[in-house]
């Protein structure tokens, strides 16, 4: 494992706003470079501080129950809400385009039989469209609702970052 | 307290000051670790007390150094202040010749 391999995961358990990891980033970077300069090997220095999970755990329980652990919450619940109503978005509308080309393959596919019975072929291809504009709204309403969470999201951080 | 008192001696970093922390023999801040000692300075420095920056060191590294500011200095004066009268009143109290 690398420096900034381990730094990183310290970091990535670390339940803390960006920008108090931000700030612990660089007193770990000063520390283990203080070590370095010791002549400490790198391996040695992640023998000496610990698996990160438990340097991680003593932040953690520091900034237990505090206003800043509080706000990481809501950051972290706002960012997870829009990527999941985002990810639906996109799943929908691509649910949607690949419903609509199967739907293409088998109408053409009628076409033949329609060529023979043309009411029959008007029928079954008029079938699909009230489906794709719910799709197309379901899609749409997820994508705004994923935006918003974003964007609140956004504020959040900012206002955490003055 | 002990933490304004390490930084108003001299420039210093987060590992310094742990190593400070456990110089001392019998000290009660033995085995404290950074995820520990590193909220209480961010705590310092929103408050103004302390201010942290990175610079070069002599080794050419980047590192985070924490300076006290002038409202640190007389904070801390205020602290040692009342550090004393109250180490004196409790003493009062805790000495074997006390009698109410």
């Amino acid at each position: 494992m690398t420096k900034e391999q381990y730094i990183k995961k310290i970091l990535r358990k670390i339940k803390a706003t960006d920008k108090i990891k931000k700030r612990i980033r660089a007193d770990i970077e000063t520390e283990i470079e203080d070590l370095e300069d010791t002549g400490l090997t790198l391996d040695e220095i992640m023998l000496q501080k610990g698996d990160p999970q438990k340097v991680a755990d003593e932040f953690n329980q520091t900034y237990s129950d505090t206003a800043m652990q509080k706000q990481y919450g809501r950051q972290k619940g706002l960012k997870t809400t829009a990527a999941a109503l985002l990810s639906l978005s996109a799943l929908t509308f691509a649910g949607d385009v690949l419903r609509n080309a199967l739907q293409g393959a088998i109408n053409s596919s009628i076409g033949i039989i329609g060529g023979a019975d043309g009411p029959t072929r008007i029928i079954i291809a008029s079938d699909g469209f009230p489906g794709r504009i719910t799709a197309i709204f379901a899609g749409g309403a997820f994508l705004i609702l994923g935006l918003i969470f974003l964007a609140a999201f956004l504020i959040v951080k900012r206002k955490s970052e003055r | 307290m002990v933490l304004l008192s390490i930084i108003s001696r001299k420039r210093t970093y987060g590992y310094e000051i742990i190593l400070n922390l456990n110089r001392l023999e019998d000290s009660v801040f033995q085995n404290i670790k950074e995820g520990t000692l590193y909220p209480v300075l961010y705590r310092l420095e929103d408050a103004g007390l302390v201010v942290g920056e990175l610079s070069v060191s002599e080794s050419g590294r980047s590192k985070k150094y924490y300076e006290i500011t002038n409202l640190g200095i007389s904070v801390l004066q205020g602290m040692k202040d009342f550090w004393e009268s109250y180490k004196k009143c409790i003493d009062q109290f805790v000495k074997e010749d006390y009698h109410d």
